[in-house]
């Protein structure tokens, strides 16, 4: 990859309203760009299988964490060019020329297009994705400027925008299942999500993700592994009874968790995709014995679609119409939570068992 | 003649049985729409004319206070291209008994609005949203 190959991207580039021409223009040259790199990592994700290269070997290293890594594939269904300023010298680096990015903006000039793209201003960050030939380009200034959920859930935004083209998407939602079926697991940040997640991982359940998963509605719905990693405070973990030499020397993430693997606890399902047989709606309740109490498809809705929505940026319309299908298409319930963990996922198997049975 | 549009992109809405849940995004309200309402955001929404929408109804009085709710709220607009009902929306609307109501929720607002970056508490991470802002 030379200097030359990228196009000087500037400020009149942008203002003239045109982020398609200008992306056309990048897109054009993407295969020399990819072909010229040979560093890369590939990876299965959410049925996917996808190839990311770049001259930055850490952030590479990152993305196979965040993944389950394979075998380089010769057709990998979506390339991934992650550009390094600091480690690419020379390259012309995309200006955004406002102030300020804004996002709904460019989501109602981008509508209908041929591109998906997101620009997080306080690192400069740009991803782009060619959503017809599922190509994406990532800038990042420097292998320590990656917005911090990119530890977390690397390339979520590709992945999601990848799967919006297959009818599927990422949602904000845990999982528990046995290894017949499995719940997603969706709500408010304090109503009991994760501690329900990882107290399921700790006595027996598996998961195919704790946060995000990627969920098809066909002729029955299932969630897929998005993301290897699995997030957990200090007090959760001793809570969960997660054994110390999992944690320990581990450092704290941006929002003070442990990041752990799945396979750390064993509790990655065997079986994936996982069929959904229902979206339960955790509630703290302090109630002696977990219960389910029904919800309409609508509760089921708002409990599910805002955190998500808003957190997939330039996906706003499909992302509401796909959590309104879950919604639809899934029985939903309140869970009433009790307060022991082991309690919780006992009820939680004795739910999947009886509606699976 | 006199027509209404949705208000802009920012709107969204779904049908859930016999409900209709409609998202501001840009205010983070949703709302929950009775059959009456929604048959009447139906026809509103297609740029029908309000004064033939009128004639339609058994209880017309019951419209300008319903279109009112839905500009005060920021889910329509007024438009400029008046469309004639077609038979199916004269019959969706001669099919209306109740009254329109649509209930209004902001306890979703701030999880809507906020940006899951700058908004969030640094400590416990999206959604729990920073003191400042909540």
């Amino acid at each position: 990859m030379t200097a030359q190959t990228f196009p000087a991207s500037d400020e009149k580039n942008v203002l003239a309203g045109s982020l398609t021409v200008w992306f056309d223009e990048l897109f054009s040259q993407f295969d020399e760009w990819f072909d010229a790199t040979k560093q890369s990592v590939s990876v299965f994700s959410a049925g996917l299988t996808i190839e990311c290269r770049s001259c930055d070997s850490q952030t590479l290293q990152l993305i196979a964490h965040g993944h389950r890594e394979i075998a380089q594939n010769s057709s990998p269904e979506v390339k991934l060019l992650h550009v390094c300023n600091e480690l690419t010298p020379g390259v012309a680096y995309p200006i955004w020329p406002f102030a300020f990015f804004n996002e709904r903006d460019v989501e109602k000039q981008l509508l209908n297009g041929r591109y998906r793209f997101h620009y997080f201003d306080d690192l400069k960050f740009w991803q782009i994705l060619d959503q017809h030939s599922l190509r994406g380009i990532q800038f990042a200034r420097s292998p320590d400027e990656l917005p911090l959920w990119e530890n977390g859930s690397p390339l979520r935004n590709f992945i999601n925008w990848a799967l919006i083209q297959r009818g599927a998407g990422l949602v904000h939602a845990g999982t528990l299942g046995t290894d017949r079926a499995g719940v997603l697991i969706a709500g408010k940040g304090g109503s009991g999500k994760s501690g329900t997640v990882i107290g399921g991982l700790m006595n027996d359940l598996t998961s195919v993700g704790d946060d995000y998963v990627s969920v098809t509605c066909g002729k029955s719905i299932t969630a897929s592994c998005a993301f290897q990693t699995l997030k957990v405070d200090p007090t959760g973990a001793i809570r969960a009874g997660i054994p110390d030499e999992k944690t320990q020397g581990r450092a704290l993430n941006w929002q003070h968790k442990f990041l752990l693997n799945l396979d750390d606890l064993n509790s990655s399902s065997d079986v994936d995709p996982l069929p959904i047989i229902a979206l339960l709606v955790p509630r703290i309740t302090y109630a002696e014995k977990t219960t389910f109490k029904p919800l309409s498809s609508k509760e089921a809705f708002v409990a599910l679609a805002p955190s998500g929505v808003t957190q997939m940026p330039c996906a706003r319309p499909e992302m509401i119409a796909h959590c309104a299908k879950i919604a639809r298409s899934l029985p939903a319930f309140e869970m009433q939570l009790g307060t022991d963990a082991t309690e919780i996922s006992t009820a939680i198997l004795k739910f999947i068992e009886g509606r699976k049975s | 003649m006199t027509s209404y549009k949705i208000a802009g992109p920012d709107i969204v809405f779904e049908e859930f049985d016999d409900d209709l849940v409609v998202l501001n995004l840009s205010t983070g309200q949703y709302f929950d729409f009775n059959k009456a309402a929604q048959s009447l955001w139906d026809v509103l929404s297609c740029a029908g004319d309000v004064n033939e929408i009128g004639r339609a109804l058994k209880n017309p009085h019951d419209l300008a206070p319903f279109v009112e709710d839905l500009i005060r709220y920021q889910l329509l607009a007024e438009g400029s291209d008046t469309q004639p009902l077609s038979e199916t929306a004269i019959h969706l609307l001669q099919e209306i008994t109740e009254k329109p109501t649509v209930d209004r929720y902001d306890d979703l607002a701030d999880l809507i609005v906020a940006d899951p970056i700058h908004d969030v508490d640094t400590q416990e991470g999206w959604p729990v949203l920073d003191a400042k802002t909540s």
